[in-house]
């Protein structure tokens, strides 16, 4: 991506400090509050100031009620602002018959009698008519119906009294009562204070008569005491439409299901005591009053949190001393913490797909895909910043940034060229502190998001599958890297996939969180009405992975390995062999038969995140979540691998396990010149390649001990089913099948890195070596045995060389080898089916690669494990330019649609 | 009717600015204060204490440079002229009614102990009884660290004790104990007076006894902790409020306020009674909750127990703490807007406490 700075477009100065902006697009209006009590308000096609308001008196000039917060409707017709006063003022923002005639008018102020000192953050849930704002003395208050309550009071216009300030005053001091100090006690003193307050207020009603305000209090029960343990700088509410896809954590209530609209909404608050609170503001049916619950406090970010926003499935917040923490809202773990160059407190944080814009006092940071991009907008120190799509006549919205400085600045960015280049539609969009745009604001913007929320029919036929593979492919899931951009696209995925899942109507669509936060598993169950004459129902698991392998040098790959192509009846693009092709496949026929009402058993997909690393965690995960997968699972279903050739489709019932594992060997010297050094000490190297040489002889014999010990010869039938591939398959004709034997059922020894310090110049000698083995094993043996053998082994004899240097075995990952009974059940029908679909009999064949968690799927679920090969043997899973044919790819579904119902 | 004054700023202040300048500081207050409705003590007359953390690391081990005097604080050439040639980040000052206790400077606030510093406000309600079981209960390092166990110092020997039994060094040279660690140490300290009044009122058949005031504050030289506290569920406890913005800034000779930008916290205070003139700079702290500064952040936490009111409305009695001379009144602002409802910070809500402003 080719970052430069971003262009302004416009910049607006005023005299005191601008605090907080908000931008009303489809009004193409903005709005900012400033540090002495005005609102200034801007349109947007000429660029002009066109109103200021001022906030109270105005012939007090210098009343210090900074507009610390504003937020506003979906709608656009309200504006909500807040600050210093500890008062919330709404405002009617009107379009004029007349245009650029906008009328902004104050409908009403909201107080509480407690002292909340200054107001920070505020938020209006549409959907509940609800405004909820966070203040200083860390309590949470909300009102519920405000237009309601407000509309109430209009209409009962003959009673004026009763909405008359002082009226109120006398109500207010009513509730001194309890403590038997109030009105009494204090008119009991020489000047009656109330008879001050009473003067006070007459001379108001005529104010009020003009500004024709409405004047409401927040009751007690709608204080939150301590909702946090320090001030409470932002609310962030999560897009209505996206509330309606939690997880379990965030069930769905049952109106939901039948349709009806949400009534609840869920923010995230947090402040200065660093927590990030989850909340659920909920309608009670009948008295229309509003439930308030805590639903989560373990984001905890250990430090004040002065800026939050959300693009889902991440919170994102600004720390002080230029930290940004990216939480999984799904699983609510740290996935990424992003730093600053200047290290000062993060003001504002904006973020745009992906692009995150971090606002401190010296200027802006852009974050997007591991680069780091600053520049100071000249403002003084900066305060506030929004993301809006601007519309622009005849051209599609541009999004840009508005930033508020202490000098009075307000300026105007041009970030579209940022996006320009985006293939993927944009996701969604959140911005400022408080709100996320919605799909009556922008519409276009919602593509993805409105797709959830209708219906979504499932088919097995090409062009539906390639929807949802399509999608799949765009996430870069690539598990084996610690950079922050695939990381979030990996999680992006791991949600798409849930929703996906429970949109095709999954009984229950959760995401599992994996310890050591590496990327969570995708659960899913979709219900079986069981067989029709004897009720009875198998439960099946299908096991599969969403992550893929790096895509490596894409000047190698004839296509963008992120983008699915189609070509010549074949799939391009990584992942669509290894695994998220025959991911697609299962889903789709698990999918379509429970959509007719023709689901029979019981399906429960677990789809991991971390397969290309040696599944770390899943074990645990598989046993933690033991009774939500399934206490009792009948047979264990995937497909992680391929055909032996082009033709002949295989069943597989076999795969070598494997020891990945790294021999280090260092001195205590630093690199040196052969030259100077040479001759002198034991080098590192020479040691490696010696240990190294000692671990096969001269004919490649592995010379680990017990290594050969606990194999056994091949059976005569093994014998047979491999003479038979033999003949069948189109295997390439130089195999003999000795060296198939070997491959499927024989273990090996390969060297597979060599790595070195220094600079590599031909003259140094290295202060360090490393090696890497990877060991692949056969069912008899052990893994922990050989492990341990070898370990032993190695360094026995590096003991023997005589030598100052130091040696590390590290053991990377390892799987155990799987076998399976070709014999069972599930293998037969699988044969059937295959053969039924392809017009031939596959091959049952044995595969020299592992899959990690075969073996402690079979173990946990005490059932058996089978594996249909999707792709050909030309796949290039792993390689540049993976694909698999589309035939393949549509059969493996027809077969399944077939073989869950059939088990 | 003792004054207590905590500063904690990111930057360090010149003490003038807090002491001497400021129309209504804590050394003019004591004056002052003959203006207001405590008729019954009108002078913080009592003597008064600075303490102060120096900025040099060479100066800053082992706690802060203190001062007290006995004479009246508005009188004390020797406070005005060190207040205005020394500037700190961490300052805590007292003046002093005599309630309790000779008229000593080692009586005079603020205490302190190698890196920690401590000073309060209030009364413990029938001290004499629970005395014996204080003195018991606290080891004797800390109670023999000042010369003459007063009701004074004991609160913070208790504190110290505490600290010490829950597995920190109170005598540690650095401080550093963390806010968790003084947080717990103070509420403690604040639930065995609670406790043990409890119990001896009970015993001795005393229903109505007049409440404990434990308005303390603590600081290790880095974390300030100040708890705002009453052993009653109806009574307000001792005023106390706190400010904090980007600046503390003097717009008119003698006239301070606070400016307020955006949400740094880089000067906080802490007072019993407002500094400044700006009705909107001043929060009060909740009865029966702590403040903490951690780093440059405030955070609120509230005591909860048999006093602890759950209603937010609910408004507590300051008749008890007026009385006794403990409520400090705001300074009241000139009218911000006049089209809005009453509000506490306003001024227009607390009439007794206005009052004294109007008269």
């Amino acid at each position: 991506m080719n970052v430069s700075r971003p262009e302004l477009i416009h910049r607006w100065n005023h005299k005191y400090s601008i605090l907080s902006v908000v931008s009303f697009p489809s009004k193409k209006l903005l709005f900012a509050g400033t540090q002495d009590s005005k609102i200034l308000v801007f349109h947007l096609p000429t660029y002009n100031l066109i109103k200021t308001i001022q906030l109270g008196n105005s012939t007090e000039t210098n009343t210090r009620s900074s507009v610390l917060c504003m937020t506003r409707s979906n709608d656009e017709r309200h504006l909500f602002s807040a600050g210093a006063d500890s008062l919330v003022r709404i405002w009617s923002v009107d379009n004029n018959s007349m245009k650029n005639l906008i009328n902004v008018e104050e409908l009403a102020t909201i107080y509480s009698v407690t002292d909340i000192g200054d107001i920070f953050s505020i938020t209006y849930l549409d959907l509940l008519d609800t405004i909820v704002f966070g203040c200083q003395n860390a309590s949470l208050l909300y009102l519920d119906n405000i237009f309601l309550r407000i509309h109430a009071m209009n209409s009962n216009e003959e009673i004026d009294l009763n909405r008359l300030p002082h009226r109120r005053y006398d109500k207010f001091f009513d509730s001194f009562g309890p403590t038997g100090s109030g009105a009494a006690s204090s008119s009991s003193l020489d000047l009656s204070p109330t008879s001050q307050t009473i003067n006070l207020v007459t001379t108001n009603t005529t104010n009020l008569k003009i500004t024709n305000n409405t004047i409401l209090e927040i009751p007690s029960e709608n204080i939150i005491k301590y909702a946090h343990n320090g001030f409470i700088y932002s609310i962030c509410k999560m897009c209505s439409s996206f509330n309606c896809h939690f997880n379990q954590d965030y069930p769905v209530p049952s109106s939901m299901e039948s349709g009806d609209e949400c009534k609840y909404g869920y923010i995230i608050s947090s402040g200065g005591d660093g927590v990030s609170k989850t909340w659920k503001f909920e309608k009670i049916q009948g008295n229309g009053s509003i439930k308030v619950s805590l639903i989560d406090e373990d984001m905890d970010n250990e430090d004040s949190v002065l800026s939050q926003t959300i693009e889902f499935p991440f919170l994102y917040c600004g720390l002080s001393d230029g930290i940004i923490n990216i939480w999984d809202l799904n699983t609510k773990q740290l996935i990424s913490t992003l730093n600053t160059t200047d290290k000062s407190d993060i003001i504002s944080l904006s973020v745009f797909n992906d692009h995150i814009f971090a606002v401190d006092k010296s200027g802006i940071t852009l974050f997007f895909e591991n680069q780091i991009h600053h520049w100071n907008p000249n403002q003084g120190n900066l305060l506030t910043s929004e993301i809006f799509e601007r519309e622009t006549k005849g051209q599609e919205s541009l999004p840009s940034l508005l930033t508020g400085g202490n000098d009075g600045s307000l300026t105007l960015w041009d970030i579209s060229h940022l996006f320009s280049q985006r293939i993927t539609p944009m996701k969604t969009v959140t911005s400022g502190d408080a709100y996320g745009f919605t799909a009556q604001a922008v519409p276009s913007r919602f593509e993805r998001t409105a797709s959830w929320v209708t219906y979504q029919p499932a088919m097995v036929n090409s062009e539906e599958m390639l929807k949802t593979l399509r999608e799949l492919i765009s996430y870069q899931t690539v598990s084996q890297t610690h950079d922050t951009q695939q990381q979030l696209q990996t999680r992006r995925c791991a949600t798409y996939l849930q929703q996906l899942l429970r949109n095709f109507g999954a009984a229950d669509s959760r995401l599992f969180p994996v310890s050591n936060g590496a990327n969570p598993v995708v659960f899913a169950h979709f219900k079986g009405k069981g067989n029709s004459e004897t009720g009875e129902k198998k439960r099946i698991l299908w096991y599969g992975h969403f992550d893929v392998i790096p895509a490596g040098d894409t000047e190698k790959w004839n296509t963008n390995p992120f983008h699915l192509t189609c070509e010549n009846g074949y799939l391009k693009g990584r992942g669509v062999s290894d695994n998220k092709g025959p991911l697609v496949s299962a889903i789709h026929s698990v999918a379509s038969l429970f959509q007719e009402d023709k689901l029979i058993n019981d399906v429960v997909f677990l789809i991991e995140g971390n397969e290309e690393i040696g599944s770390p965690g899943f074990s645990e995960v598989c046993q933690k979540y033991r009774n939500i997968i399934g206490e009792k699972i009948d047979w264990i279903l995937m497909s992680n691998s391929s055909w032996v050739d082009q033709e002949h489709p295989c069943l597989n019932y076999g795969l070598r396990g494997v020891i990945n594992a790294q021999v280090s060997i260092w001195g205590d010297e630093p690199d040196r010149h052969s030259g100077v050094d040479g001759g002198v000490h034991r080098e590192p190297t020479t040691d490696l390649i010696n240990v190294i040489s000692k671990l096969q002889s001269e004919d490649g014999r592995i010379q680990i001990p017990n290594f050969y010990l606990p194999l056994k010869e091949l059976s005569a039938t093994d014998y047979a089913m491999f003479q038979e591939i033999m003949k069948e398959a189109n295997i390439d004709k130089k195999i003999t099948i000795e060296e198939l034997i070997i491959n499927w059922t024989k273990p090996s020894l390969s060297i597979t890195t060599l790595k070195m310090s220094g600079p590599g110049n031909i003259t140094v000698i290295p202060k360090s070596a490393s090696i890497g083995l990877s060991i692949r094993l056969v069912p008899e043996q052990s893994v922990e045995q050989v492990k341990k053998d070898l370990t032993e082994y190695i360094k026995q004899t590096f003991a023997k060389l005589p030598t100052k240097n130091h040696i590390e075995v590290t053991i990377l990952n390892e799987a155990e080898a799987w076998l399976g009974d070709p014999t069972n059940h599930a293998y037969q029908i699988l044969k059937e089916e295959v053969t039924a679909a392809w017009d031939m009999e596959p091959l049952f064949v044995r595969e020299g690669g592992s899959i990690p968690c075969i073996r402690d799927l079979e173990r946990i679920f005490d059932a058996q494990a089978v594996q249909i090969p999707c792709g050909q043997s030309t796949d290039n899973a792993h390689l540049n330019n993976e694909n698999l044919r589309i035939k393949n790819w549509t059969k493996l579904a027809e077969i399944l649609t077939n073989v869950f119902n059939r088990l | 009717m003792c004054r207590f004054l905590i500063f904690k700023g990111r930057e360090p202040i010149r003490l003038s600015h807090l002491l001497t300048k400021p129309a209504h500081s804590i050394i003019n207050q004591s004056f002052d204060s003959r203006l207001r409705l405590d008729r019954r003590r009108p002078i913080n007359g009592d003597g008064f204490g600075v303490a102060y953390y120096p900025m040099e690391d060479e100066l800053n081990d082992d706690g802060p440079c203190l001062f007290k005097a006995i004479t009246p604080a508005w009188n004390n050439q020797n406070l005005s002229t060190l207040a205005d040639k020394t500037k700190s980040d961490l300052v805590f000052a007292h003046v002093r009614a005599s309630t309790y206790g000779v008229l000593s400077e080692t009586n005079c606030h603020p205490f302190t102990y190698h890196s920690l510093c401590f000073m309060h406000n209030g009364g413990i309600s029938n001290f004499k009884h629970i005395k014996r079981r204080l003195l018991n209960h606290i080891k004797d390092e800390y109670l023999n660290f000042y010369k003459v166990v007063q009701i004074l110092n004991v609160r913070f020997a208790l504190f110290l004790d505490t600290l010490d039994k829950n597995g920190f060094d109170p005598s540690k040279r650095d401080g550093n104990f963390g806010h968790i660690a003084l947080r717990k140490a103070l509420l403690q300290t604040i639930e065995y007076i609670r406790d043990w009044t409890k119990e001896v009122n009970e015993s001795n058949g005393m229903e109505t006894v007049e409440p404990s005031l434990l308005n303390f504050a603590v600081t290790d030289g880095s974390t300030v902790i100040v708890s705002r506290y009453i052993t009653s569920k109806t009574d307000e406890a001792a005023s106390l409020h706190f400010s904090c913005g980007s600046s503390f800034v003097e717009t008119f000779p003698g006239e301070y306020r606070m400016e307020r930008l955006d949400r740094n916290q880089d000067v906080i205070m802490v007072a019993s009674e407002p500094l400044t003139f700006e009705r909107g700079d001043w929060i009060a702290v909740p009865t029966n909750s702590i403040l903490t500064i951690k780093k440059q952040t405030i955070l609120l936490h509230p005591v909860i127990d048999e006093y602890y009111q759950e209603d937010p409305l609910y408004l507590r009695s300051p008749t008890l703490v007026e009385s006794k001379g403990f409520m400090g009144s705001v300074p009241l602002a000139k009218q911000v807007e006049k089209d809005v409802p009453p509000l506490e910070r306003e001024g227009r809500m607390r009439p007794m406490t206005a009052t004294a402003h109007i008269l």
